[in-house]
């Protein structure tokens, strides 16, 4: 993989996002997922005179700042958890294996 | 979790950023899996990319807490992107009438006194044994 991102050939691939590459990716089918879903009507549709607006579109808003934290933290331990298996796969002890 | 079948399909690990004999050509395998990602929608790190850009996006463009994936509920989902599970069997289980229910019970309210729950397992755990 390394040798193939480095190719000049391959270069501008490379350096482009994988959600951007595609209209299929998962990014476009969790949108078309959240615009479809009966759960996400409520949500969605905000009235500017309803007296709860401000309280829905505050939840909306502040459930972003923990999400990237624990999405971040999620993919730094499974990271971890990759290495320690491949440590043991490849310098472990019998009983380890 | 690595070679075992999840959901009907087999989940599989192709690249390994922490290999240490690196050959010096290229697997056909990963070659094939490069070339057809689109047509994988279970990539690991495909969902993670999906979900950090959606997480940082979220005061122009909320969709996570949408789809039901707020601070309580995204731990299920990063799990299930873990075990290999496709979108199209996780955001309608964990946007099912179950799922907003369990969300439900970590919430608390001063007006009916009732206490949350602290997170899903606690939900899970009160669930299975609801009298402790």
């Amino acid at each position: 993989m390394h040798n193939i991102s480095k190719n000049p050939v391959n270069q501008k691939q490379a350096t482009a996002s994988v959600d951007s590459a595609s209209e299929q990716g998962p990014k476009e089918r969790i949108k078309a997922y959240s615009e479809g879903l009966d759960y996400s009507e409520r949500l969605k549709n905000v009235d500017p005179g309803s007296v709860t607006s401000l309280y829905r579109t505050m939840a909306l808003t502040l459930g972003g700042k923990s999400n990237t934290g624990i999405v971040a933290s999620s993919l730094k331990v499974f990271e971890g958890y990759l290495q320690y298996v491949y440590d043991i796969l490849n310098n472990g002890t019998p009983e380890q294996m | 979790m690595v070679g075992r079948e999840i959901c009907g399909k087999k989940v599989e690990l192709l690249a390994n950023a922490f290999q240490q004999n690196i050959r010096e050509d290229t697997p056909q395998e990963v070659i094939d899996a490069l070339n057809a990602w689109k047509e994988n929608p279970t990539d690991f790190y495909l969902m993670f990319s999906a979900f950090l850009s959606f997480a940082t996006d979220n005061a122009k463009d909320p969709r996570l807490p949408i789809i039901n994936a707020e601070q309580k509920m995204i731990g299920l989902y990063l799990a299930g992107f873990t075990l290999g599970i496709d979108i199209d069997v996780l955001i309608p289980l964990l946007t099912s009438k179950s799922a907003l229910k369990m969300v439900q019970l970590t919430r608390s309210n001063s007006f009916n006194q009732q206490e949350g729950l602290f997170d899903i397992e606690a939900v899970i755990n009160y669930i299975n044994h609801p009298n402790i």
